[in-house]
């Protein structure tokens, strides 16, 4: 779990990095004028769902993640102890 | 095994926890986002650069018509609201000159191109069947506007508003279904209800300006409407769902069905013609269309898309759909236009709900105060749309009041 955790993190980090440095470019080529040009054939919105797609993951799907991971670590603790005393 | 078991517990407790909170994360709009979005649209206009809203006619022209219409419907909601004071006044007449910029180069560019220049290009897939071949959907638009403009500076509407009102009138009332064409033998609810709207507005905006005549055409024009909601019940209204549909032939023909995107806009529209009518359409379509996911808001553009034809959501998406986000089926048009659907029904907690999900997924570009001035995954229709929505009232309150008064004894 301790591993999944720092996947996720470096994965969060990852993500918002992506959001809050490149979206104003990507989001560019999903938006107003793109989108409908995309459905017309006109340009491709798949830059820009990616940017989406990392919104979402970063806000609805890696935190959870990294929360549960904390607290099956937190939680494990005391049986872990209890091994170790055994 | 035990460990596995914990540890998919603790997930399923911290997604739990964490799905509900979400949201908190994502504030809705505020009066000084408003305040920036409309000075940052409102200079350019002001400077006579229109290029943000006619740069969209390359993808779809109506949204260059459509973008002027709310931000000068914006502009004009807060000349009405502006109070007594020199900075108010000072105000008001700055929002007022830009929407003289607005609408001098909205008809300087229907002088130049003809109505086609804010058409889809289909419009010339066949010919018109009313004699005149005029198009509600620009007809309607810009007469609001104008109407709008002369309330909010207290002036009669301009001759051409004139015109255009009796062109509507005339294109209505000549249909078997009291519908002008939006498109060659195509009407749309959409227009309609903006022409009638429109009609309202330009009919208060006659009476308190004491225009010659202004009773008996606000008369004739009343009787329209009445007439045409009593149609649309009977003949417009999806008889599953008792929503209005979209679109149609002139003599009635259904050419599509009631969609989110469509559906919000008529329900604002209705205020200014029907209040019964407009509040339950928008009871029925939020029932139908609006959802609400842990804090965050969203409308659907079909009603119960699962049942059409097992086909996914994405594929139909279209040119007023937007893109459809996946599993979801949340439209980007309908979502937009759901925010001023709430806003004109004082749904105050759908419409933050609704502007959160915009904070999540619109990519607000912030100024150096933070206030959002734009949108970065949507563009100026979209901006002056929420600025629109988040202004409605001044211009119905003008409309009621005046309905409210015996002018049709006058």
């Amino acid at each position: 779990m301790i591993k999944v955790g720092i996947v996720a993190t470096l994965a969060e980090v990852a993500c918002v990095v992506l959001v809050h440095s490149s979206h104003r470019a990507a989001v560019a080529v999903v938006s107003g004028q793109a989108v409908a040009g995309g459905l017309a054939g006109n340009a491709s919105p798949l830059l820009g769902w990616l940017v989406v797609a990392a919104q979402m993951a970063s806000v609805l799907v890696l935190p959870p993640v990294i929360l549960g991971c904390i607290l099956h670590v937190v939680a494990n603790r005391p049986f872990q102890r209890r091994r170790a005393v055994r | 095994m035990k460990a596995i078991l914990r540890g998919f517990g603790a997930l399923v407790l911290a997604t739990c926890a964490w799905i509900p909170c979400a949201h908190l994360f994502f504030n809705p709009r505020t009066a000084d986002d408003d305040t920036a979005t409309i000075k940052a649209l409102r200079t350019k206009v002001a400077a006579n650069d229109l290029s943000d809203f006619s740069r969209m006619r390359r993808d779809n022209p109506e949204w260059d018509l459509m973008g002027r219409l709310y931000l000068g419907l914006t502009l004009a909601n807060r000349a009405m609201a502006q109070t007594g004071s020199d900075e108010g006044r000072a105000e008001a007449a700055r929002d007022v000159a830009a929407l003289d910029v607005l609408l001098a180069d909205t008809e300087s560019e229907l002088s130049r191109g003809g109505q086609g220049t804010f058409m889809l290009p289909y419009k010339d897939a066949r010919p018109w069947v009313s004699t005149e071949g005029r198009s509600v959907f620009v007809d309607g638009e810009v007469l609001l506007l104008q109407s709008a403009r002369a309330l909010a500076a207290h002036e009669p509407p301009a001759e051409s508003a004139k015109v255009r009102a009796a062109a509507i009138t005339r294109a209505m009332k000549d249909s078997p279904t009291l519908s002008a064409e939006s498109y060659p033998d195509e009407a749309w609810t959409f227009c309609n209800t903006t022409g009638l709207a429109a009609l309202a507005a330009f009919d208060t905006a006659s009476a308190e300006a004491g225009v010659p005549r202004g009773a008996e055409i606000a008369r004739e024009h009343d009787a329209l409407a009445a007439s045409w909601v009593s149609v649309a019940k009977v003949r417009l209204t999806d008889p599953e769902t008792g929503l209005l549909i979209t679109s149609y032939t002139r003599d009635g023909r259904v050419l599509q069905g009631p969609e989110g995107s469509s559906l919000f806009m008529v329900a604002h529209s209705l205020r200014f013609v029907d209040d019964a009518l407009a509040r339950d359409q928008y009871a029925r379509t939020k029932a139908a269309l609006i959802h609400d996911v842990a804090g965050f808001a969203y409308a659907e553009e079909w009603p119960e898309v699962a049942s059409i034809g097992g086909r996914p959501a994405l594929v139909r998406a279209d040119i007023d759909s937007g893109p459809i986000v996946p599993i979801f089926h949340a439209s980007a048009g309908a979502s937009g236009l759901s925010i001023l659907s709430a806003h004109a029904f004082g749904d105050h907690v759908t419409a933050s709900a609704l502007e959160r999900s915009l904070s999540f997924v619109g990519f607000p570009d912030r100024d150096g105060e933070g206030r959002a001035t734009r949108y970065l995954a949507g563009n100026p229709l979209g901006d002056a749309l929420v600025v629109y929505a988040r202004s409605f009232g001044p211009l119905l309150l003008r409309v009621s009041a005046y309905k409210a008064t015996d002018w049709k004894d006058t």
